[in-house]
């Protein structure tokens, strides 16, 4: 139990700084929107989900459920989604939307792969 | 430094609170649906904290709210598209600061913590594996539409409040 709840918090902090880390990036470094930094946060983890789940014998706490869980976000990816709607920017809040379903979906699998055979 | 630990900080009890929830959860909900009492409940909460900080903190003007049709009867709230010309620049300064830290501990570290993408897209995988389609169509649906509807009704819940107040101080 105590192993438990401390790999989750551990992973689940080192998910959220990497996920601030790239919105800072994001952010300072180049004139990309900040709805950039929760898509390639989602992403990685995405990708990492999936080989995670492919290769055996690792810690899931702290893996999945705390950095790959951390790491990605739905309520942030949602909250840009909504700002585009609210600003009348439909075509590209859909095109968030469906990008995040489909390319999260497809990295999962790639992760997968990378991992062993399907 | 101060905003990293309190995104760390977030996301540590963000991750722990999806984790019991979803152990809570386990064997009495399939783990998309347990997954969606996590996601659209963190959704809604991000819209509600996200203009109650912006109203708290944004004192220096050019807030992110002010593209928003919503925004419009905002325009009298000091400080949020406007500089708050009651406050010197010092306590503009340390309050916009302040703002980040909270926003790091609640937004980006809580609640980006405790909502997740990756879990979602691999019970999307698991279920078309399984042939289980309508179940990853409605997935997939209701996730998107709630978790932004949610957004957009924590940010009008809040807004519609502000405007309230300000009517009440008769500004």
């Amino acid at each position: 139990m105590a192993v438990w709840i401390s790999s989750i918090a551990l992973g689940g902090a080192a998910g959220a700084l990497l996920r601030w880390a790239i919105g800072h990036f994001i952010s300072t470094q180049t004139s990309r929107p900040g709805w950039w930094a929760t898509a390639i946060a989602n992403a990685a983890g995405c990708l990492l989900i999936g080989l995670f789940a492919a290769l055996p014998d690792l810690p899931e706490p702290l893996l999945v459920g705390g950095f790959c869980g951390a790491l990605t976000t739905f309520s942030s990816l949602a909250l840009d989604i909504a700002m585009l709607t609210m600003q009348g920017r439909y075509r590209l809040g859909a095109c968030l939307a469906l990008g995040s379903l489909t390319g999260g979906a497809g990295l999962v699998v790639a992760g997968l792969a990378m991992g062993g055979p399907l | 430094m101060k905003i990293a630990i309190a995104v760390a900080v977030g996301g540590a009890c963000g991750a722990l609170l999806r984790e019991s929830i979803m152990a809570m959860l386990q064997g009495v909900l399939d783990p998309w649906v347990a997954l969606l009492c996590v996601n659209v409940p963190g959704s809604i909460a991000i819209g509600l904290l996200l203009v109650a900080l912006e109203l708290r903190f944004h004192k220096a003007g050019g807030s992110a709210l002010k593209a928003l049709p919503l925004a419009e009867a905002l325009r009298y709230h000091p400080g949020l598209f406007e500089p708050d010309p009651t406050m010197p620049a010092t306590e503009l300064n340390s309050l916009s600061g302040r703002g980040k830290v909270w926003s790091g501990l609640l937004i980006t570290g809580l609640l980006g913590g405790f909502t997740t993408f990756s879990t979602f897209s691999f019970d999307l995988i698991e279920l078309l594996r399984n042939g289980e389609i309508a179940a990853a169509a409605v997935d997939a649906a209701i996730s998107f539409v709630a978790c932004v509807a949610g957004v957009i009704a924590g940010m009008s819940i809040q807004i519609r409040r502000a405007i309230r107040c300000t009517a009440r101080t008769g500004r």
